[in-house]
């Protein structure tokens, strides 16, 4: 309740003009609390473990507050976690990295593994090289002249 | 006080403890009195930075819009390259906390490292420097050699003092960010040969026609996105700090995620404002992928380091995401992140820095319960965690530019709420069970000391942020009005 709030808000005094019954119905609520607080404890100590076993499901229901924390756990904490780790191995690890830093390190090692496998170091390889490499040429003169 | 060259002295400061320690300090880390010199000189050096850098805040003019201390030397006239040097709203506070960090980042090494000292303390002093330089350049040749300058001492760092996988993830930092500040030194090239000189302040105002600035542009998002880091070119960030020393994750975190920042604002917006307003699209769009895909993979972190990397993309999304909304609520809150989040990861990469300096590792399941038996350092770590959660003003400007987007980041908030609250339950909550957590101490004289300045800042930035505010606004006006000038100058065209 605000104690200092908008002019034609009087929430101080709105409370003492309420109607007569609903001053008293907290009293007339919180009695028969009392009393089955007192019925069930102290006079009967039996008689909670026997009502919830006859309630059933509709004792677990209220206790468990409805399954709210449970549905919340399962639609919202559970799903965000879980796409997290998605997003985390998948995207940056198995995606982002993978094509992209990952990715060009590998295939600079690649290419280099490839062209590092024409060093043979025979020398008759380098010579078979340099004849391809002059009949290439000499293809490439005589078509353009 | 202005006849000083007070830029160049806070920036090349630091080199002159680099050198003492380079002469003076023999041996190796058998001697501990070699340690402790090479550990003093590098404190000493830095807090006299720091000191001097009060000046400049001391003698800093709000209200004037231009650059200040302005310092200008013929370097290479036959190539038009100056040595300028100047600073205004925008980039005054990235001075200071470099000089802010750099001493605190100096104390949690004291602690935390073990070998080569001498040379960590160097590489700190050096990286010191290039930031500095960084942010006070006005010459674009300048520019770019501090701006790949402390891509060396940082490597080193990573790849020297850092963990287990440092090799890997110094040469993914190295290269990463190379890669893409080699396509922003070919733009430099072209802007340079267009305007005729590399004052940076000559390029202001849109003076490129739009197919040139549009590939500019992209150039140099290459370089900033990496840098910053945007969705998708964040990966290298968690390898970087995780395996980082806790100094060198407090200085990339805090400074040097912000030069992305900072060039975005400096260059694609006051350089290029057309290209800016036409790649805006994609900005607001990767910085809202970018705050939603790393907000949820933070959650399913297990390493308390790589956590709240995670969180610092979304944190830079929330820049960049107010950046390009192009009016003033947007500009001021990225600042105003940029500021807040320097504060906080750097805090928060010191936080895990005290614990792993004990139990060497970083897992959250091994820790629990520390609430118990660290109370002091539960209560450090809940100020900073709490502090990294929210961010009104950008999401303010987002919203004014496009309220989907702000909408989608908003669920950011929410998400970062939820990470950060966990980790600090699974880390502080719970019966504190396991032996070796149990025996570890709270929190020591040095990381009192340490943890105390930041505790004051971030404190006094939520409380009063229009004294730090107040010191960029004027300026972020003028780079606003600036931008909307030069639209309306290409509209009328």
């Amino acid at each position: 309740m605000p104690l200092i709030g908008l002019p034609e808000h009087d929430p101080m005094n709105a409370a003492h003009t309420i109607p007569e019954w609903q001053k008293w119905m907290p009293l007339a609520v919180a009695l028969p609390g009392i009393f089955f607080a007192y019925l069930f404890y102290i006079w009967r100590p039996t008689w909670p473990k026997a009502t919830a076993d006859a309630l059933g499901r509709l004792y677990r229901l209220v206790y468990h507050k409805y399954y709210f924390d449970e549905i919340y756990d399962r639609v919202f904490v559970r799903t965000a976690r879980t796409l997290g780790k998605f997003l985390w191995c998948s995207g940056d690890d198995g995606f982002i990295d993978r094509f992209g830093p990952d990715g060009f390190a590998a295939l600079s090692e690649w290419v280099a593994q490839r062209f590092g496998a024409l060093e043979t170091g025979y020398v008759y390889h380098y010579a078979f090289a340099m004849v391809i490499g002059v009949a290439v040429f000499v293809t490439w003169f005589w078509i353009k002249s | 006080m202005s006849s000083w060259p007070i830029l160049s002295i806070v920036t090349f400061l630091p080199l002159l403890g680099v050198l003492f320690i380079a002469l003076f300090v023999k041996g190796d880390d058998s001697r501990k009195g070699m340690i402790q010199a090479a550990q003093a000189i590098a404190l000493i050096t830095s807090l006299a930075t720091f000191l001097v850098s009060l000046l400049i805040l001391r003698d800093f003019d709000p209200s004037n819009t231009g650059f200040q201390f302005v310092e200008k030397y013929t370097w290479i006239p036959s190539f038009h390259i100056a040595y300028i040097k100047g600073i205004d709203g925008i980039s005054v506070w990235f001075v200071l906390i470099s000089t802010f960090l750099t001493p605190i980042c100096l104390l949690s090494a004291i602690g935390g490292v073990k070998k080569r000292v001498k040379e960590f303390m160097i590489a700190l002093l050096v990286l010191e420097t290039m930031m500095i330089g960084m942010f006070t350049a006005l010459d674009f040749v300048l520019f770019y050699l501090f701006f790949e300058g402390v891509l060396i001492p940082m490597f080193l760092i990573i790849g020297i003092w850092g963990g287990e996988k440092r090799t890997y993830a110094a040469y993914k930092f190295f290269l990463y960010t190379f890669l893409g500040s080699v396509v922003m030194l070919v733009a430099i090239f072209a802007m340079v040969l267009h305007v005729g000189t590399t004052d940076m302040t000559a390029m202001f105002d849109g003076k490129f026609s739009r197919p040139m600035s549009l590939l500019l542009w992209l150039a140099f998002f290459a370089s900033f996105a990496v840098k910053t880091p945007m969705w998708p070119f964040h990966t290298w960030l968690p390898y970087a700090h995780v395996e980082a020393p806790t100094a060198g994750s407090v200085i990339l975190a805090g400074v040097l995620l912000k030069m992305g920042g900072y060039g975005f604002i400096r260059i694609s917006l006051q350089m290029l404002p057309d290209a800016s307003t036409y790649f805006a699209p994609l900005m607001m769009g990767l910085s809202i992928i970018a705050i939603v895909y790393t907000s949820l993979v933070a959650l399913a972190q297990t390493d308390m380091k790589k956590l709240i990397a995670y969180s610092s993309v979304a944190h830079m999304g929330f820049v960049t995401l107010g950046i390009f909304s192009f009016n003033q609520q947007g500009l001021d809150g990225a600042m105003m992140v940029m500021l807040s989040h320097t504060i906080i990861a750097s805090a928060l990469f010191l936080c895990v820095g005290v614990v792993y300096d004990r139990l060497h590792t970083r897992e959250i399941a091994r820790y629990g319960g520390m609430a118990t038996n660290m109370p002091h350092y539960a209560f450090v770590f809940m100020i900073f965690m709490l502090g990294s959660i929210g961010e009104f003003l950008s999401m303010q400007g987002a919203y004014l530019a496009n309220s989907i987007y702000a909408f989608v980041a908003a669920t950011g908030i929410i998400l970062g709420a939820a990470y950060m609250l966990w980790l600090y339950r699974r880390l502080f909550y719970g019966a504190l069970e396991k032996a070796d957590v149990k025996v570890m101490l709270d929190l020591n004289i040095r990381e009192y000391i340490m943890f105390v300045p930041l505790l004051a800042l971030v404190v006094w930035m939520g409380i009063y942020p229009t004294y730090f505010q107040g010191i960029f606004a004027p300026t972020a006006h003028k780079v606003l009005a600036d931008y909307h000038a030069a639209l309306e100058g290409n509209i009328h065209e």
